[in-house]
C-alpha cells in the first residue's frame, strides 16, 4: 500500500503494510531516529510524534490511519523557535532528558504550552503521567516547563 | 478500500450511510476508531488482524458532541481528551476520573469512548460509571436504528455500530471513582469502583455503587446501595461497620470473574469509600 503524508512540513510517499505502526515507518522509510520504540503499549512516551496537532504514541498508530495527515517528529520541531525556548529552559534548570526520552519529553512540554500560557504543577504532572523514563528529576522539568513559558510570554510582549 | 495487509481488507467510509451500507455487507469486521485498544493487545512487534478492518476516521458524523437541557449526547469516535475538555461544569466529575483513567494523556489524544465500551468480552473504565448514570446508547444498522440501556449492551446485534452515547444530566451530589490496574492488559488485577448518590438535607437518597473493569461483568449490590440510602451523612462508627459487613458478605458470594485479589482490592475501595462518608464528609446546606 502507497501512503502519503505531511511528514516535518516535507510531502512524503513510501511503500508500506497497511497495518505497519507508524514508528517502525519513520525508522525504517523516513530515516527519522528521535522516535524511539519500547514498549508499544503507548506507555512509555519515547515514540511520540504530533499527528494533525496533537502528541500522539506513534507505535499505537497503523499506517492506514496516517494518510494526509501532518507529521511532526523533534528532527522537525527541533527547527522552530519553540523549540529553542524549551532547550534554554533546560539549560538553566539543569534538566537533561537522555536520548530515549528526550522526543517525547521536549514534545510533551510544547503540547503543555500550546494549551496552558501559564501552566501550573498538576497540569504538568497530568501531561507526563505517561513518561516513565527515570533519567530526569520531574522537578526539574516543571521548572524548564514553567520557565519556557516564561520565556514565550516574554516573547509575547515583546520584551527580551 | 485502501488496501490490504495479509490478505485483509481496510475500508474507509466517509460518510455514516456509507458505514452502515458496508457493515451491513461486511459483518465480521473491526470497527477501527482510534485503535489503542487494539494495538495494546497485540502480542507482538508488527500488528496482524484476523479480519477485515473498517476505518472510521472519515465519518464524521460519529465525531460529534451535543448537548441540550437534559442531557449530554457524544458520538462514538469523539477522543477522550476532547471530552474531558467539554469543561468540569458539564462533564460529571466521577465521569471526568473516569476517562482522565484511561491511559496515558497520548493515548487519550487517539483513544475514543465507543471503543471503551465496544471491546468484546471486557468491560473497560468508563462503562460502570455510564451505565451508573442510566446512560442509553444507539445502536444502528442500514436502515434501523434503537437506543438501549447501556447495561443491555452485550445483546448488540451482528451488523450493528455503536454511535451515540447518551448521559442524562442529574444532580449527584456525591461522586466517587477510582481505578486501579490496567483492565485491557491485567484484567485479573484491574479494578473500578464508582459511586454516585443524590443527597437532600444531608441524607442520602439514591445511592448507586459498582464494581467494574473486572473482565466482562460489572458488580452491584443492592443491599448495599440499600443499606446506605436514607442514612444521615455523617455516618457513624455502627453504621460504618454493618456497610463493612453487607458488602463483605456480597463479594465473598459474588459469582463472575472476580478474583480473589480483586474481591480485596474492592473491600479496601469500600473502605475508603466509608471511611469518606465517616470521617470527612462534612455536610453543607
Amino acid at each position: 500500500m502507497k501512503i502519503s503524508f505531511l511528514l516535518n512540513g516535507r510531502q512524503f510517499e513510501t511503500e508500506v503494510s497497511p497495518t505497519e505502526r507508524l514508528s517502525d515507518i519513520l525508522k525504517s522509510n523516513g530515516k527519522i531516529f528521535s522516535v524511539r520504540t519500547s514498549c508499544l503499549k503507548g506507555e512509555c512516551k519515547s515514540c511520540s510524534v504530533i499527528i494533525d496537532g496533537e502528541v500522539v504514541p506513534s507505535c499505537m498508530i497503523p499506517a492506514f490511519s496516517v494518510r494526509g495527515s501532518d507529521i511532526t517528529t523533534l528532527e522537525g520541531f527541533s527547527k522552530t523557535r519553540d523549540y529553542h525556548d524549551i532547550i534554554q529552559a533546560f539549560e538553566e534548570t539543569g534538566a537533561s532528558p537522555c536520548d530515549f526520552c528526550r522526543g517525547g519529553t521536549i514534545l510533551t512540554i510544547q503540547s503543555i504550552l500550546e494549551r496552558f500560557a501559564e501552566p501550573e504543577e498538576p497540569q504538568i504532572l497530568d501531561a507526563f503521567s505517561g513518561n516513565i523514563c527515570p533519567c530526569t528529576n520531574i522537578g526539574l522539568i516543571m521548572d524548564s516547563v514553567k520557565r519556557a513559558a516564561l520565556y514565550r510570554k516574554r516573547k509575547r510582549l515583546g520584551r527580551k | 478500500m485502501e488496501g490490504n495487509n495479509l490478505g485483509r481488507n481496510i475500508y474507509a467510509p466517509q460518510s455514516l450511510n456509507e458505514l452502515l451500507h458496508m457493515r451491513e455487507q461486511h459483518p465480521d469486521t473491526i470497527l477501527w476508531s482510534g485503535g489503542t485498544a487494539l494495538m495494546r493487545m497485540q502480542k507482538g512487534p508488527v500488528p496482524s488482524f484476523d479480519r477485515d478492518i473498517i476505518h472510521l476516521s472519515g465519518v464524521n458524523e460519529l465525531k460529534k458532541i451535543r448537548r441540550t437541557e437534559r442531557y449530554l449526547e457524544i458520538g462514538a469516535a469523539v477522543p477522550v481528551k476532547k471530552i474531558i475538555n467539554v469543561g468540569q461544569h458539564i462533564l460529571p466529575f466521577a465521569l471526568a476520573q473516569a476517562l482522565m483513567s484511561i491511559g496515558s494523556p497520548a493515548v487519550r489524544n487517539l483513544a475514543t469512548m465507543g471503543g471503551n465500551l465496544g471491546i468484546k468480552d471486557r468491560r473497560l473504565n468508563s462503562f460502570s460509571v455510564l451505565m451508573l448514570m442510566d446512560s442509553i446508547v444507539e445502536l444502528r444498522r442500514s436502515g434501523k436504528s434503537r437506543w438501549i440501556q447501556l447495561g443491555r449492551l452485550n445483546s448488540i446485534g451482528e451488523a450493528e455500530i455503536l454511535t451515540r452515547i447518551r448521559i442524562p444530566f442529574r444532580n449527584w451530589d456525591l461522586q466517587y471513582f477510582r481505578a486501579v490496574g490496567d483492565p485491557l492488559l491485567h484484567p485479573m488485577d484491574s479494578l473500578s469502583f464508582t459511586v454516585l448518590a443524590e443527597t437532600n438535607k444531608g441524607i442520602i437518597s439514591n445511592l448507586r455503587f459498582a464494581v467494574g473493569n473486572t473482565g466482562k461483568s460489572t458488580l452491584r449490590s443492592l443491599d448495599f446501595e440499600t443499606y446506605l440510602s436514607g442514612k444521615k451523612l455523617r455516618l457513624s462508627g455502627k453504621e460504618f461497620d454493618a456497610a463493612v459487613n453487607i458488602f463483605q458478605s456480597f463479594v465473598q458470594n459474588a459469582e463472575g470473574d472476580l478474583t480473589p485479589f480483586q474481591k480485596d482490592r474492592s473491600l479496601r475501595f469500600v473502605h475508603w469509600f466509608l471511611r469518606e462518608l465517616r470521617d470527612v464528609y462534612i455536610f453543607t446546606e
